[in-house]
C-alpha cells in the first residue's frame, strides 16, 4: 500500500505539489490525470525516492521510500523523459536492471521483446520513439516489481501497443498484486484500464474515486411530463444539475439508478429515458459541483 | 549494510562504462613506455655495429620508464570521473541513478570505486611491462626501482586528488561547463594562492627559504600543481613526482575531498541537474570565485609592488592592476550571464560579490603582509642554536628531495653534517641579524650588500627550539676564513672531504685537450678508480680538500674526472682534478689511455709526415710535475720554427713516443691543425682536420728555448725551465 500525507514539493517559488495526501491500496491500479504542471511527476518522482518533499510523508508498505534501497527495489518506474546508458542495447540495459533488481527475469525479457519485435542486440539510440517507450516498459515488466510507475507511458505507444501494455499491467496486478500508478493527460486512456481514479490540479488532488462507482453512481435522465414542471417536483433525489428546456428536463443524477427510475416512473411521465455518462461527463459534474471551472478538465 | 555503502554490482557497471576509456589509456601507456626502450636498443645495436667500445648503462628515472603516467593525474582521472558522473547533469539520467535502490551514498563510492580501479589497474599494467621491458635491456639500463615506487604512489595519489576535486564540482553544479571551472579551482586554485603568498613573501623577504615556513606550502606538495606548474613556469617537478611527502600530503587532500564529495553527493537534488548550481547561494558562491581567482592575482601584484616602503606605484602599473581587478568583475558578470542567461537583478548581485571581493582581497593583502612580519621575528641567540647545517648554495627544495636530479656530492653530504660550534653559532646568528637588518632598511640596501659590501650569501639551516628554519644570510670574507676554519675541525666535515665514495656508478675524463678517453666496460672504469682513491688517499689532507672543495690554482691540472654515483636513490656527482705531480699514477694512466683510445700514434704520424702542411700548431710541456702554459704557433708565417717543429715531430715519430709513456719523465701534449679538401661528385669543400697525442720525451727540444729566448729577447743560454713553464711557476695549488 503506497501512503502520502501532506505532500509538498517546491521548486524555487513554485509549488508542483500542494499538500496532497492520498492511499493507493495494493493490487490496484490508480489513474491520474492532469494539465502540465499539476504535479503528476513530482508525485511520482516522490514515490520513487528521486525527490524528497520538503513537507509530508510517503510510505510504502509503511517503510519511507527516500534513500531506502529495501523500498526502492520493489519499484519500476517508466519515466515521461527516458534515459538509457549511451549506446547502450537492451541487453545492456536488462543487465544494468539485472544488477539493480537481483528479480530481473530475462525469460520475460526475451519473451517481451520478441512479442513487441525489438531487437535485443541493436542500439536503443537506433529506435523510434515509441519504440524506445516499449523497450522502457519491457525492462521495468521484466524487473517484476510489486509497484510500477507509469508516466506518460502510454501517450507514446501506438492503439494495439497500449493494449498489449495494459494486458501486461493487468496480468501482473492480477497474479502478484502488484500495484500499478499510470499517469496521464488522457482520462479515455486510463478508463480501461485503472481501478481508481484521482484529479491533480495545481498541485493538489481535486478528485479521487473508484471508476466503476463513478460510472455508475452518476447518470443523465431526460424526462417530459404533460404538465408543466419545475425542480420541485424531484424532491428527494441527489441532482448535480438540472436543465429544462421547453417541456423536457435533464436531470444529472447521483444515486443508486433503480431506485431513481422507479420514484420518476412512479411519477408518470411521457417521456423517461436514462443515459449513461461518459469518465470524462462524470469528472467534469463532479467538478462543477465541487465548484471547479470547467477548464480544469482541459488537458 | 547492502547497498549502503557499496555494491558490486553498481561498482562493476561502473567498471562497464569506463571499460572503453580504460582500455583506451592503458594501451596508450603502455606502448609508448616500451617503445622508448625498444628504440634504445636499435640505436645501441647501431652504435656497436660502427664502434668498438661499449657505451656504459644509464640509470633511468622512473618518468623516463613510464613518461606517460603523469596522464593518469593530468587526464585519465578528470576524465573519466566527469564521464561517470555526467549522469548529474541532465534530468533523465539523474532521475534514473537517484531512483535505482541504492543509497546515494552507496551510489557515489561503488562509481568512485569504478574509477580508481581503472586509474590503478592503468598504472600497473603499464610499470609491469615497462619494467619487464627496461629489466631485459640490462646493458642499456640501470633501473632505480625505488624511484618507480615513488613515482606510482604519488602518481595516483595526484589521480585520486583530481578525481576527488571533480565529484565534488559535478556535485556542487549541474552543467558540463560549471563542472570543469569547479574543478579546476578546486585542483588549483588552493594552491595559486599558496603559491602568492609564499612567492610574494619569499620576494619581500628573500632570506628565507620555501621550505621553511609551513613546508606542505611549496607548491610541489601537490602533486597534479607541482608538475603542471613546473612545466609551464618552471620549477622542479620532480620533487612532485618523487618526494613522497608529496605524494601523502595529495593523498590527503584526495581522502577529504572524495569525503566532500560524498557528503554534497547524498544531500544533491536529482532537480539540480542543467543547472549551473542548485540554489542562488551557490550560484552566488561560484560568481566570487570566478572573481576572485582574477582579482586575487591583482592583489598580489599590488602586495609585491608595494611591500617594500621605499617603493611606490607608478602611473603604468596602477593602471595595469585596476585593469586586472576589472577583468576580475567582467569574468564574473560573464559566468552569471552564460550561467542563468538572465540580466534581470544582475546589478544587485554584482554589487554584492563585488562587496565579498574586496573583503578577501583585504584578507589575503593582510595574510602576506602579517606572515611576512612573523618571520622577521626569528633571530636566535647563539646559546639557542642547537646546531647549524651548511647547505652553502644550493637549492634546499631541489637537493633535499629530488630523486631524478643530481647534486654535487660533498656538498651534499656537507650539508647533512649538524655542526654545533659555538663559533660557527656566533657567526650565523650574529649575520642573521645583520641580514634581517638590512632587510628592515629596505629591499633595496639587502640587494646592495652584495655589491657595496663585498658580501656573499650562504645558506643555512637553524635548528633552534626542536625546530629546523632555513635562512639566507650574507657573510663577509673573514666570516668565511673563521667558518672554513671551524669546519675543518669538525671530524665529519674533514672526512667528508677527504674520502671518495666507495663506488661509483659512472665515470668521464674530460679537460681542456682535443683527445678523449673512452672506458670498455664498468670493468675498466673501477679498475682505473681504485687507481685514483689509492692515490688520493695517499694525500694529506689538505691537498684532498682543496682538491674536492673545488679550490683549485692558477695551473690547469691535467684532467678532471667527472664521477657520478647513486646512494639512495639519489644521484649525485662531482668533479676531481688529477694534477700531474700529485697523482702520478692517475695522470699516467689517463695520458695512456687517452692515447689509445684517440689512436694518437696514428695521429702523430700525420702530423710528423705533414709538418709542413701545418697551419696551426699547439704544445704544452709536462716536467718534473710542472706544467706550461699551452703555446700556440701560426706556423706559416714562421717557416724556420715550422723546420725544426718538422723535424722534432718526426724524431718524435721515429721514437714511438705516443706510446707507454712513463710521466715521471718529461712529456709534451701536441695539436696540429690541417687544412683539407674534398670533392664528392660535384661538391667540393675544405675542412679542418685536427691530430693529437701526448708524446714522451727525452728532453724538453730545442726550438723551444730558442722561441722563449727570442720572444724574452734574451741569450738562449739564459733561458731556463722556469722561462718555459712560466715565470712565477709554483706547485702550490692555492695560489
Amino acid at each position: 500500500m503506497i501512503q502520502a500525507q501532506n505532500l509538498t514539493k517546491r521548486f524555487d517559488d513554485f509549488v508542483a505539489l500542494d499538500h496532497l495526501s492520498c492511499t493507493i491500496p495494493q493490487g490496484c491500479i490508480y489513474g491520474m490525470v492532469g494539465s502540465n504542471g499539476a504535479g503528476k511527476s513530482t508525485f511520482l518522482r516522490i514515490l520513487t525516492g528521486v525527490y524528497r518533499a520538503e513537507v509530508g510523508t510517503v510510505e510504502i508498505d509503511g517503510a519511507p521510500v527516500y534513500e531506502n534501497p529495501a523500498v526502492k527495489q520493489t519499484i519500476a518506474y517508466v519515466p515521461d523523459t527516458l534515459y538509457f546508458l549511451p549506446g547502450a542495447t537492451m541487453e545492456r540495459m536488462a543487465h544494468l536492471h539485472r544488477s539493480i533488481h537481483p528479480d530481473f527475469d530475462f525469460e520475460r525479457f526475451y519473451k517481451l521483446t520478441k512479442s513487441f519485435g525489438l531487437n535485443p542486440k541493436k542500439p536503443i539510440n537506433t529506435f523510434s520513439k515509441g519504440m524506445k517507450r516499449q523497450a522502457a516498459t519491457i525492462l521495468a515488466l521484466s524487473a517484476k516489481p510489486q509497484y510500477i510507475f507509469f508516466d506518460e507511458t502510454f501517450d507514446g505507444l501506438d492503439p494495439v501497443m497500449r493494449t498489449v501494455v495494459k494486458n501486461l499491467i493487468c496480468e501482473d496486478v492480477l497474479e502478484r498484486q502488484a500495484t500499478a500508478i499510470i499517469t496521464s493527460h488522457s482520462l479515455r486512456e486510463l478508463e480501461d484500464t485503472c481501478d481508481q481514479l484521482a484529479l491533480l490540479h495545481k498541485g493538489g488532488l481535486v478528485l479521487e474515486s473508484d471508476v466503476q462507482n463513478l460510472k455508475t453512481s452518476l447518470f443523465k435522465v431526460q424526462i417530459a411530463f404533460a404538465h408543466d414542471f419545475s425542480q420541485d417536483a424531484f424532491g428527494g433525489i441527489q441532482m448535480l444539475q438540472f436543465v429544462k428546456r421547453g417541456s423536457v428536463a435533464n436531470l444529472i443524477v447521483r444515486g443508486d439508478r433503480d431506485e431513481t427510475v422507479a420514484r420518476l416512473q412512479a411519477m408518470a411521465p411521457i417521456l423517461l429515458d436514462v443515459l449513461p455518462l461518459s469518465l470524462e461527463e462524470v469528472f467534469t459534474y463532479e467538478m462543477e459541483a465541487l465548484g471547479y471551472t470547467s477548464d480544469v478538465l482541459e488537458v | 549494510m547492502k547497498k549502503t555503502w557499496f555494491d558490486v554490482r553498481l561498482y562493476i557497471d561502473g567498471l562497464k562504462q569506463l571499460k572503453l576509456m580504460g582500455l583506451l589509456f592503458t594501451i596508450l601507456t603502455t606502448v609508448v613506455a616500451v617503445v622508448t626502450p625498444l628504440m634504445e636498443q636499435l640505436n645501441y645495436l647501431q652504435y656497436r655495429a660502427n664502434y668498438t667500445d661499449i657505451p656504459s648503462p644509464d640509470t633511468v628515472t622512473a618518468l623516463e620508464m613510464n613518461p606517460l603516467l603523469v596522464l593518469l593525474f593530468c587526464v585519465f582521472a578528470p576524465l573519466m570521473t566527469l564521464f561517470l558522473f555526467s549522469f548529474l547533469n541532465k534530468r533523465e539520467s539523474s532521475d534514473f541513478y537517484h531512483a535505482i535502490p541504492a543509497t546515494r551514498q552507496c551510489l557515489f563510492f561503488s562509481f568512485f570505486g569504478a574509477v580508481m580501479t581503472w586509474l590503478v589497474a592503468i598504472l600497473v599494467i603499464s610499470n609491469a611491462v615497462s619494467l619487464i621491458t627496461f629489466a631485459s635491456l640490462p646493458h642499456l639500463f640501470l633501473i632505480n626501482l625505488k624511484s618507480l615506487l615513488l613515482y606510482s604512489f604519488n602518481a595516483l595519489a595526484g589521480a585520486w586528488l583530481v578525481a576527488g576535486a571533480v565529484a565534488i564540482a559535478t556535485a556542487l553544479s549541474g552543467t558540463v561547463v560549471v563542472n570543469l571551472l569547479i574543478s579546476l579551482i578546486l585542483i588549483f586554485f588552493p594552491r595559486v594562492v599558496s603559491l602568492m603568498i609564499v612567492s610574494g613573501i619569499e620576494d619581500t623577504f628573500p632570506l628565507v627559504q620555501g621550505l621553511d615556513f609551513a613546508p606542505f606550502l611549496n607548491v610541489t606538495y601537490n602533486v597534479p600543481f607541482g608538475f603542471i606548474y613546473s612545466i609551464f613556469v618552471g620549477g622542479d617537478w620532480d620533487l612532485a613526482l618523487y618526494r613522497w611527502q608529496s605524494g601523502m600530503y595529495t593523498l590527503v587532500i584526495g581522502l577529504l575531498y572524495t569525503a566532500a564529495a560524498a557528503w554534497l553527493f547524498v544531500r544533491r537534488r536529482s532537480e539540480a541537474a542543467g543547472h549551473s548550481a542548485p540554489s542562488k547561494r551557490l550560484q552566488g558562491l561560484f560568481r566570487f570565485l570566478v572573481g576572485f581567482v582574477i582579482t586575487s592575482i591583482a592583489t598580489y601584484g599590488l602586495y609585491s609592488l608595494t611591500s617594500d616602503i621605499y617603493y611606490s606605484l607608478d602611473l603604468v602599473e596602477a593602471g595595469s592592476l585596476a585593469l586586472v581587478y576589472g577583468g576580475g568583475i567582467f569574468a564574473f558578470l560573464v559566468f552569471e550571464v552564460f550561467c542563468t542567461r538572465r540580466f534581470r537583478g544582475l546589478v544587485r548581485k554584482a554589487a554584492t560579490t563585488i562587496l565579498w571581493l574586496v573583503v578577501a582581497n583585504v584578507a589575503l593583502m593582510m595574510t602576506m603582509y602579517g606572515f611576512g612580519r612573523t618571520l622577521f621575528l626569528y633571530r636566535p641567540a647563539p646559546e639557542d642554536i642547537q646546531s647549524v647545517r651548511i647547505v652553502s648554495g644550493m637549492d634546499v627544495n631541489y637537493y633535499a628531495t629530488s630523486y631524478s636530479g643530481t647534486r654535487d656530492y660533498f656538498s651534499a653530504k656537507v650539508s647533512e653534517i649538524e655542526l654545533k660550534d659555538e663559533t660557527i653559532n656566533k657567526i650565523v646568528s650574529e649575520q642573521l641579524e645583520h641580514t634581517v637588518g638590512l632587510l628592515e632598511i629596505s629591499r633595496r640596501r639587502y640587494d646592495e650588500a652584495f655589491q657595496k659590501d663585498n658580501a656573499s650569501s650562504l645558506t643555512v639551516a637553524i635548528k633552534s627550539g626542536g625546530y629546523t628554519r632555513y635562512r639566507r644570510i650574507y657573510v663577509y670574507p673573514d666570516d668565511i676564513a673563521e667558518l672554513t676554519k671551524r669546519l675543518k675541525l669538525n671530524d665529519d666535515y674533514r672526512t667528508t672531504y677527504t674520502t671518495l665514495p666507495d663506488s661509483i656508478s659512472g665515470l668521464d675524463v674530460g679537460g681542456d685537450k682535443a683527445l678523449w678517453v673512452n672506458f670498455k666496460n664498468n670493468d675498466e672504469v673501477k679498475k682505473f678508480y681504485d687507481v685514483v682513491k689509492k692515490e688520493f688517499t695517499s694525500l694529506d689532507f689538505e691537498t684532498k680538500y682543496q682538491l674536492t672543495s673545488s679550490l683549485s690554482g692558477e695551473i690547469a691540472p691535467l684532467s678532471t674526472l667527472y664521477i657520478r654515483l647513486s646512494e639512495g636513490g639519489k644521484w649525485y656527482e662531482f668533479e676531481l682534478p688529477v694534477y700531474q705531480h700529485l697523482m702520478p699514477q692517475t695522470a699516467e694512466y689517463i695520458v695512456n689511455l687517452a692515447n689509445k683510445t684517440s689512436n694518437a700514434a696514428d695521429g702523430l704520424t700525420v702530423l710528423a709526415d705533414e709538418a709542413y702542411d701545418l697551419d696551426y700548431f699547439e704544445v704544452q710541456f709536462y716536467k718534473d710535475g710542472k706544467i706550461s702554459p699551452m703555446r700556440s704557433f701560426k706556423l706559416p708565417k714562421d717557416p724556420a720554427l715550422q723546420a725544426k717543429v718538422a723535424d722534432w715531430l718526426k724524431q718524435l715519430k721515429t721514437a714511438n713516443a705516443a706510446t707507454d709513456i712513463d710521466t715521471d719523465k718529461p712529456f709534451a701534449y701536441i695539436c696540429g691543425q690541417l687544412e683539407r679538401e674534398r670533392t664528392e661528385g660535384k661538391e667540393h669543400w675544405t675542412y679542418t682536420e685536427q691530430n693529437y697525442a701526448y708524446v714522451a720525451l727525452p728532453e724538453l727540444p730545442a726550438w723551444i728555448y730558442e722561441f722563449v729566448a727570442s720572444e724574452l729577447d734574451i741569450p738562449i743560454e739564459d733561458v731556463t725551465d722556469e722561462w718555459i713553464f712560466g715565470e712565477g711557476y709554483t706547485n702550490d695549488l692555492l695560489k
